[in-house]
């Protein structure tokens, strides 16, 4: 899965560059428009992050020729541009999403998996936490590469964790995840299944962990030893 | 300050005075009588000398008529008082007579050329006048008859060679004061006075008007100016000029603004390298640490950046915004730097949005710098807590050392400290002080119960 990272920041780019490269993306990196869409002729690309101030103009302009080149490509803008009228701007040109700047690592990652994950799509990279490899695509979990089993709903909770590794996610947002519309859940329910879930992660000793905070949520992330 | 006194306590004193004054001098207008423009018989005693010798006549007859008196016969005297002798030597020329009696008869001690002098007018003359010494043609400038009713019975007085000195004014004005119509010209004299005093009271009333006015501006109303139009003359340049100077002071602000918003702007980029970095750092205690110095460094530049835009022209004060859901993101973000530390932060869940009105960014980093505030004074092992209320009122609670009720103004000021040698907090409070009233909101800071400080904030909520 190769990702377009168009960003004129050097340093910043470096940063963006390596983390989605650390997440098991193939990333190009772009620093005009122009540039841009050369290496849109040569490859094929599932998913463009843009910088909407670049060298060569404002990238919402670019954003049209992109999606005639390829179809299918998502587009992320990224900006220090943050007012409504902007972001509406720049969604309005055919973004998917619009992040602005400083923007954590952690939240674009989820983002961009957000933005990968639809019905028909490519495969997403797998989620490595620690020892903990999670395939967002099978949704199966494996420690060192021996597959590990849990039940449904714990996978489902797993899931949901994995793409926003290292962020809070509310109860709320889980709740809706892990069960169904028609399901009716006590929200005890959902606390026994990240417990049992924190539990096996302990036994496992796989280097992930589950940690939450009252009314904040919880989440998946690398032990911290 | 010092006041320089009330102005039209001042200029009614001073058309009181210049009144005064023109109506006493009024006698010497009368005579004098530029030479050359009237007929001869009218030029009474010629030329500014005249005038001004007249100002010494009062001294010269008050003298005389106090040497008048009454024989053993009955007869007219006229005394050589000490007064008298010594106001002669000082007017070398200086020579009277006085008639009084059934015929007119010179007084015993008159100069008898000026009595005969005046005896050429008419046999016992009425009403006064100059008159000719001897066989000049002219009447000298120096010389008055008058009739008077003295203490010892009515008299003509003629006086010749009385001269002009300054402390004889003194006698004019007193004569002149005894001699007035006081019903006539007292009410006269009040009316004028309550004129002027109306008419400055009426003519400054748009200066009071604008200085209402001036009072309500401050640094978010620059942009207001003072009515120009019917403005008085006298007026009307000061109000330009306070106009004017508006201007300026605005345009001053609105290029700080600019620098403030760029300068936070351009720091954006390098604290978001910044933070990619140390996101990808591998030393985790280190990360721990530098993640939470940089997202402090991040909340009072966003601070800032909200602070200027706000005033700005680009300013949405419209948003409508979920408070809860913003504020459980910030509170997500800081319970990720709180996670391995001894410190907690919770929020109290609530199934209904909040909605309110505002700056997105500017609502988020007030939040982020009072939960941030919170945290620094929590004690280790302590749970900072954080609920959104139905009425659009956010409460940050502490459990630290509380803010003693005689602080509670002062924390909001610019680089307010609790003592000297402590760390101050710095902007943040007063940045988020300045962004609530931005905001139509409002922030405050009660008791924790039991112990601690509970920042409150409350929001523009948002009609349905």
């Amino acid at each position: 899965m190769r990702i377009l990272v168009v960003e004129d920041e050097r340093e910043l780019a470096g940063q963006i560059v390596g983390e989605i490269r650390r997440n098991g993306f193939v990333v190009d990196f772009a620093e005009t428009i122009a540039s841009a869409s050369e290496a849109l002729e040569l490859y094929p690309y599932s998913l463009a992050l843009l910088d909407r101030r670049l060298p060569d103009g404002d990238a919402t302009q670019a954003i049209p020729a992109m999606r005639r080149a390829q179809p299918g490509i998502r587009v992320i803008m990224l900006s220090a541009l943050d007012g409504l009228e902007e972001r509406v701007q720049g969604l309005d040109a055919g973004a998917d999403d619009y992040l602005t700047k400083p923007c954590p690592l952690v939240e674009l990652m989820a983002r961009i998996r957000a933005s990968l994950r639809r019905p028909g799509g490519e495969l997403l990279p797998p989620v490595k936490v620690g020892a903990l490899t999670f395939d967002l695509n099978a949704r199966s979990a494996s420690v060192r590469n021996a597959a590990v089993a849990f039940h449904a709903r714990e996978l489902a909770l797993l899931d949901a964790l994995a793409r926003r590794v290292g962020q809070f996610v509310r109860r709320t947002a889980l709740m809706e995840e892990i069960y169904g519309y028609d399901d009716n859940v006590q929200p005890h329910a959902l606390t026994m299944v990240i417990s049992r879930v924190r539990q096996r992660l302990i036994e496992l000793d796989c280097g992930a962990e589950i940690v939450s905070e009252r009314g904040v949520g919880c989440m998946l992330r690398e032990k911290v030893s | 300050m010092k006041s320089a006194g009330s102005l039209w306590l001042r200029l009614t004193a001073l058309v009181a005075l210049s009144v005064s004054v023109i109506y006493l001098l009024t006698p010497i207008a009368y005579f004098y009588s530029p030479p050359d423009t009237l007929p001869d018989s009218q030029k009474l005693v010629g030329g500014y000398s005249g005038a001004l010798n007249f100002l010494s006549l009062s001294k010269a007859q008050n003298l005389v008529i106090g040497a008048l008196a009454r024989d053993a016969k009955g007869a007219l005297v006229l005394e050589r008082t000490k007064e008298l002798r010594a106001y002669a030597a000082a007017n070398p020329g200086f020579r009277y007579a006085a008639l009084g009696g059934p015929q007119c008869q010179p007084a015993a001690g008159s100069d008898p050329e000026v009595a005969a002098a005046i005896k050429k007018i008419a046999d016992c003359p009425l009403g006064y006048g100059p008159f000719e010494l001897g066989d000049a043609v002219r009447p000298a400038p120096w010389s008055f008859y008058s009739t008077y009713n003295s203490p010892v019975g009515a008299v003509a007085l003629a006086l010749y060679g009385y001269r002009f000195h300054w402390e004889d004014v003194l006698y004019f004005l007193r004569d002149q004061l005894r001699d007035t119509q006081w019903s006539y010209f007292g009410p006269t004299f009040i009316a004028l006075i309550l004129a002027s005093a109306l008419s400055v009271r009426r003519g400054l009333a748009p200066l009071r008007k604008a200085a209402r006015r001036l009072e309500a501006i401050d640094m978010n109303a620059l942009n207001s100016r003072l009515a120009a139009e019917d403005l008085p003359s006298e007026v009307a340049p000061f109000v330009q000029a306070v106009n004017r100077m508006l201007e300026r002071v605005e345009s001053g602000v609105v290029q700080q603004k600019r620098f403030v918003a760029n300068a936070a702007h351009e720091l954006r980029t390098p604290l978001a390298v910044l933070r990619a970095r140390v996101e990808a750092s591998e030393d985790s205690k280190l990360k721990g640490h530098l993640k939470r110095d940089v997202t402090r460094i991040g909340a009072i530049m966003e601070q800032l950046l909200a602070s200027a835009r706000l005033g700005g022209p680009g300013a949405d004060m419209a948003q409508r915004i979920d408070l809860a859901d913003l504020a459980w993101r910030v509170v997500a973000d800081y319970a990720l730097l709180c996670l391995d530390r001894d410190r907690r932060i919770e929020f109290e869940e609530r199934e209904q949005p909040v909605f309110v009105l505002g700056d997105r960014r500017a609502i988020e980093s007030v939040i982020a710098n009072v939960i941030d505030n919170a945290l620094r004074a929590e004690p280790a092992g302590g749970t900072v807590l954080v609920r959104v209320r139905d009425d659009a009122v956010l409460e940050v609670a502490d459990h630290g050392d509380g803010v003693d009720p005689n602080d509670r103004e002062a924390i909001f000021e610019p680089f307010w400290r609790k003592r000297e040698t402590s760390p101050g907090v710095g902007l943040g409070l007063a940045i988020a002080h300045e962004l609530m009233t931005k905001l139509s909101g409002r922030i405050w800071v009660e008791d924790t119960p039991n112990a601690g400080a509970t920042f409150k904030i409350s929001f523009r909520a948002s009609p349905d």
